[in-house]
């Protein structure tokens, strides 16, 4: 069980996900989505508490560092090493081995040898993913992860997340502008702007509104 | 016959310097480029003193903190650790002298890396150490070669402080730009010009190989 209750500027952040559950937050622009996975990852120091499978994450006595909490973070802007390889940035947090099984899962094993300079938006997103994937984290956060990437590979992405969010039973969070992207993907969703918790089907419902 | 004496000496407190704030320098840079605390910038201003100060009021500094007048010179003293009119006497002003520009070009590094680089790399678990190693300096490799340059050149040529500090003594002391003045003292103009001759290759040198590097940082 990963229970979540955060207070950030904007926003008050209430939720509890079960292992392997996906989390989309949806909401406009600068309303603090992004602000609520940092906070989350421990880049930000938010009022709250946090606890992860039984391990305090954040409450008030305590805050622990990003490198102690197991997360595997998909940064907007990839945040790819530039004098990496692609291989040697998704080995990063695990092994060359484990590395090259996850980018074949992706179907990028062909880009391992280059340096992230060399690759297109959409190749970075895709290797930004399968870095954070490769550590085997306890919660994946993602923000806007598909935004590089066409219709098909987003499927293919978004799949490759749900089969390894089983087979890890990590809990993801992720934050994304395209509601299909959100609909596709997530158990739940949080709605930013009306501080609503939704399932998926009552998202749908909601978006059709 | 050219006397070799004072190239050696100035090329062996250069490469030693070059070595000591390397390594340091990395350190007070990352302080500076990344804390917080108030500290940084109260040590700041210190670090960058030699790009202002005249180097005699930094050497007579040096002189009077680490002579005998003062409560940490005798201390030392007493410890048998003479830094005054030798070798490390050279070092130490040569490493105080030369820390701004050990100092200011790995900041601007260190500022340029993008914080989600770092940031990346403290959520897959590795620590600020790890990351300096691993991310940051490999990012900022062009900034710390211009600074190691640039500490190595500044050195060869350094004069006032090490004068003060380190005195004029012949086959000890004397570095190739002290040797230069003497050489002009004595009126030898053509000893004087063959030392200063080497000494302008070697500035030049830099300045060359570091406009090579600005070039290489650009692609």
């Amino acid at each position: 069980m990963m229970e979540i209750r955060i207070e950030t500027k904007f926003f008050k952040f209430e939720i509890n996900l079960s292992k392997s559950q996906i989390l989309g937050i949806v909401g406009p622009s600068g309303i603090g989505k992004t602000t609520t996975l940092r906070a989350i990852a421990g880049l930000e120091e938010p009022k709250g508490k946090i606890v992860v499978d039984g391990e305090v994450w954040l409450d008030k006595n305590l805050s622990l560092a990003p490198k102690k909490r197991s997360i595997g973070f998909v940064f907007q802007d990839f945040a790819l090493f530039p004098n990496m390889s692609v291989l040697e940035n998704v080995a990063y947090a695990s092994s060359k081995e484990h590395a090259l099984e996850i980018l074949k899962a992706f179907n990028i094993e062909h880009l391992k040898d280059k340096r992230p300079n060399k690759l297109s938006g959409g190749e970075r997103q895709r290797v930004a993913i399968a870095r954070a994937i490769a550590r085997a984290p306890k919660v994946l956060l993602m923000d806007e992860p598909f935004s590089a990437l066409d219709r098909k590979t987003k499927h293919f992405i978004q799949d490759k997340i749900l089969e390894f969010s089983k087979m890890y039973k990590f809990y993801t969070i992720f934050v994304a502008h395209d509601l299909k992207d959100v609909v596709r993907l997530s158990d739940l969703v949080f709605s930013v702007e009306d501080q609503k918790l939704l399932s998926k089907e009552e998202f749908e419902e909601y978006s059709l509104m | 016959m050219i006397d070799y004496s004072p190239f050696l000496i100035s090329f062996e407190v250069a490469i030693s310097t070059t070595l000591v704030l390397g390594v340091v320098g990395i350190f007070i840079s990352y302080f500076l480029a990344f804390s917080k605390s108030v500290w940084a910038d109260i040590v700041e201003p210190f670090i960058m003193s030699p790009l202002v100060l005249p180097p005699t009021v930094l050497g007579f500094y040096i002189m009077y903190i680490f002579g005998l007048q003062s409560p940490l010179g005798r201390f030392l003293n007493n410890i048998g650790i003479h830094l005054l009119f030798n070798f490390n006497g050279l070092l130490l002003g040569s490493i105080i002298y030369s820390l701004p520009f050990a100092v200011s070009p790995v900041v601007s590094g260190f500022r340029s890396v993008p914080k989600s680089i770092i940031e990346a790399s403290y959520t897959l678990g590795k620590s600020k150490f790890y990351t300096l190693l691993k991310v940051i300096i490999p990012n900022s490799k062009y900034s710390i070669i211009s600074a190691l340059v640039l500490v190595f050149s500044h050195t060869i040529g350094e004069f006032g402080v090490v004068l003060m500090v380190g005195g004029d003594i012949p086959g000890k002391t004397r570095t190739a730009s002290i040797a230069i003045f003497d050489y002009v003292q004595e009126l030898n103009y053509k000893q004087a010009n063959i030392t200063a001759l080497i000494l302008f290759a070697i500035a030049m040198s830099t300045l060359i190989f570091l406009q090579i590097l600005k070039r290489l940082q650009e692609r």
